[in-house]
């Protein structure tokens, strides 16, 4: 067990292609960090740098409080659990969980017992004689889980170990491995692109982009305290609304001026947020978050100062939800994220909201939507940050 | 569109198993042939080793008149095959290793694509396959007498192992740039060490590459005449392609001899690759394609 420390760490590749940016962290002894981005971001590199398979160009790593920056990867006490899997084809899963004893040169008696215990957590003993291209993909995951495990380290280090899975199996490695890294309290840095494998799994989440660290919370911080438009946008599945906006009036009696719209700001939204009286009569990014918004109908006492007139072009229903799509007519707040589909239908002018499984809306419709005005969230429109 | 009558439909079913008819027999003619060509000259030889000389000229392309069994004992006497044969193994074996290992080593050590200069290795030694043996020979010559080699088997061990290089790294050097790259991290991670990477997880992976390489440079190296002519010229140090020519002579030749010594020579390549052509197959695709 042991606490692993980034202080600065930085990675540029010839042409000054800076992949790692400064990237401080601290993650306790036992802890899970979820390490979670956009493609490109740095976050496969970072962790690449913590198990010494990529040179550090500026910065150190420090694991239990030693800086490990000289050391190969064979010493500094992790493991690791590849995308690909990385098992080695032409052994058998048995030699595979052991290579690391054998390397290590641990009796034969010791080896076999150890692998035997492996096996008995992975559900994997009717197929230690197999060759990894004879398992399916969870039963490969839970050999490449199972090499890591065996070794007893101090650090898990995971590179998004679940993407090659089909839907269905990655909600059910998700729980085990998680489990199992509570079962071990094994210190456990966690990579993965995927925000619900980031908001589940982990007991903190640090978010990346362009090699810069963006936030780290826990996952309730990040999803309701989002530092930046980007967290916003890039945490929650349909992403938040982002506008430009104008705050009007005063604190007591605050108008949100968006597009067509207006939308009364109860006070205590200032409450929380000592900054925020200082942009009325600015302009402003403000975020909707698709639970934020219902349909009217559904909410006959919600007050009428703080609904939308909207006109239905989409409804997606989930059975348990609607996915309801329809124009604002407010500028959009650009977030770079390239990857993000939902960036798409934001950049097209469309709000989303998630409407109860009650809401009758259809497409055509021009409706009334109820909007949750203490649950905004507020950015400064320059820089993006949180207010 | 029109729908096509049955009658039309069956015409055409009718014609399409004519052409695969057609074009099967075509395949199998031309593949026929093919074979023709490799066996015919290797029945040639087979037979030629039981004939005497007069049945020899007198009955070239038929089967002995009396079957010389002899041949082959006095061949084994009479062109030291009891010392060429061992000779050759030795030379071979120790050869093909040496060099297999040694491409096996420089094309997992240029895979590695963080060493500068990687192309122009590569390329430095796969060029060393446009330098004819006859050009080299006079400095091989001139180095090994330098180095008071000449006599021994090491006078054709190095230089066979060098000739070797180009070969393998021309071969190997695909087939280690396909090696996943996670899986060398996968073991230094595990804890192991450059050397076990490359004994446990490259060497193994690179298989049938490696015994493409050794089939491909096993057989000129058993066969290679020119160069243990002119640096084993002594007795105790020659191979087999050297000592079969003892028997041809000025005035005459003792084809048979000659025959049954060629015989000898060409089974254990010939049993070799038998064995291995699965393998070897596969190892000269091997990189081709993204698996």
């Amino acid at each position: 067990m042991a606490n692993v420390t980034l202080k600065n760490l930085t990675k540029t590749y010839p042409g000054q292609v800076t992949a790692v940016d400064n990237l401080s962290l601290e993650i306790a002894d036992g802890e899970f960090l979820v390490l979670v981005g956009p493609s490109g971001c740095g976050k496969s590199t970072a962790l690449k740098m913590i198990a010494g398979l990529e040179p550090i160009t500026a910065g150190e790593v420090l694991i239990a409080d030693e800086v490990v920056n000289e050391y190969a990867s064979r010493d500094r006490d992790i493991a690791m659990v590849f995308q690909s899997y990385a098992l080695y084809p032409h052994m058998s899963v048995f030699d595979n969980i052991a290579f690391s004893l054998q390397i290590a040169k641990v009796p034969k008696a010791e080896i076999t017992r150890r692998v035997g215990e492996v096996a008995r957590i992975l559900q994997l003993e009717d197929y230690l004689r197999r060759k990894p291209g004879n398992l399916s993909g969870g039963q490969r995951q839970r050999v490449a889980m199972g090499r890591a495990i065996i070794r007893q380290p101090s650090v898990f280090l995971m590179d998004e170990p679940l993407s090659n899975l089909d839907a269905k199996l990655r909600v059910q490695m998700r729980s085990e491995i998680a489990q199992i890294q509570r079962r071990v309290k094994v210190t456990t840095i966690y990579v993965t692109h995927d925000q619900v494998e980031a908001m589940t799994m982990g007991d903190r989440v640090a978010l990346m982009k362009d090699g810069v660290l963006q936030q780290v919370d826990t996952p309730d911080n990040i999803y309701n305290r989002p530092a930046n438009t980007f967290v916003a946008s890039f945490i929650g599945s349909p992403s938040m609304n982002l506008y430009r906006a104008r705050l009007e009036g005063e604190v007591a009696s605050c108008t949100l001026v968006l597009g067509g719209n207006r939308l009364a700001i109860p006070a205590s939204v200032f409450a929380d947020r000592a900054e925020l009286a200082a942009k009325i009569g600015a302009d402003i990014i403000v975020g909707l978050r698709p639970e934020d918004l219902e349909d009217a109908a559904l909410l006959p006492t919600h007050p009428a100062d703080q609904r939308l007139a909207a006109h239905v072009i989409l409804n997606e229903s989930l059975g348990s939800d609607h996915m309801v799509h329809f124009p604002i007519d407010a500028p959009l707040a650009k977030v770079s994220d390239q990857d993000s589909l939902d960036e798409i239908v934001v950049a097209e002018g469309v709000c989303i909201g998630r409407f109860g499984a009650r809401s009758l809306v259809k497409a055509g419709q021009s409706i009334e939507v109820a909007v949750a005005c203490d649950r905004l969230h507020f950015f400064d429109a320059a820089t993006g940050l949180a207010i | 569109m029109t729908a096509l009558s049955l009658a039309d439909r069956r015409r055409r079913g009718a014609k399409a198993v004519r052409t695969r008819l057609f074009v099967g027999i075509a395949r199998s003619l031309f593949l026929a042939i093919l074979s023709l060509m490799v066996l015919v000259p290797i029945a040639y030889m087979v037979l030629a080793s039981f004939k005497t000389v007069p049945d020899f000229f007198g009955n070239p392309y038929g089967l002995p008149g009396t079957w010389a069994w002899d041949n082959y004992s006095r061949a084994w006497r009479d062109a030291h095959i009891s010392i060429t044969l061992p000779n050759t193994i030795i030379v071979t074996a120790v050869s093909v290793f040496g060099s297999t290992l040694l491409a096996a080593l420089i094309a997992y050590g240029i895979s590695r694509k963080e060493k500068p200069f990687a192309m122009g290795l590569y390329t430095f030694f796969v060029a060393g396959l446009l330098v004819p043996v006859n050009m080299i020979v006079l400095p091989l010559f001139i180095l090994i007498k330098w180095l008071g080699l000449f006599g021994t088997l090491m006078a054709l061990i190095f230089p066979y192992i060098a000739l070797g290089l180009p070969l393998g790294v021309l071969i190997l050097g695909p087939v280690a740039a396909t090696l996943p790259r996670d899986l060398i991290s996968a073991a230094q991670v595990d804890g192991a060490t450059e050397w076990q990477i490359f004994r446990r997880i490259v060497l193994p992976l690179m298989k049938p590459g490696l015994i493409s390489v050794a089939i491909l440079n096993g057989v000129w190296m058993w066969n290679e005449f020119f160069i243990p002519l002119i640096v084993a010229f002594k007795p105790e140090s020659q191979t087999m392609p050297v000592g079969i020519v003892s028997f041809v002579g000025a005035y005459s030749t003792e084809w048979g001899l000659v025959f049954a010594s060629v015989v000898v020579s060409t089974a254990p390549i010939l049993f070799a690759y038998l064995l291995m052509t699965r393998q070897f197959q596969s190892g000269l695709t091997a990189g081709a394609v993204k698996g």
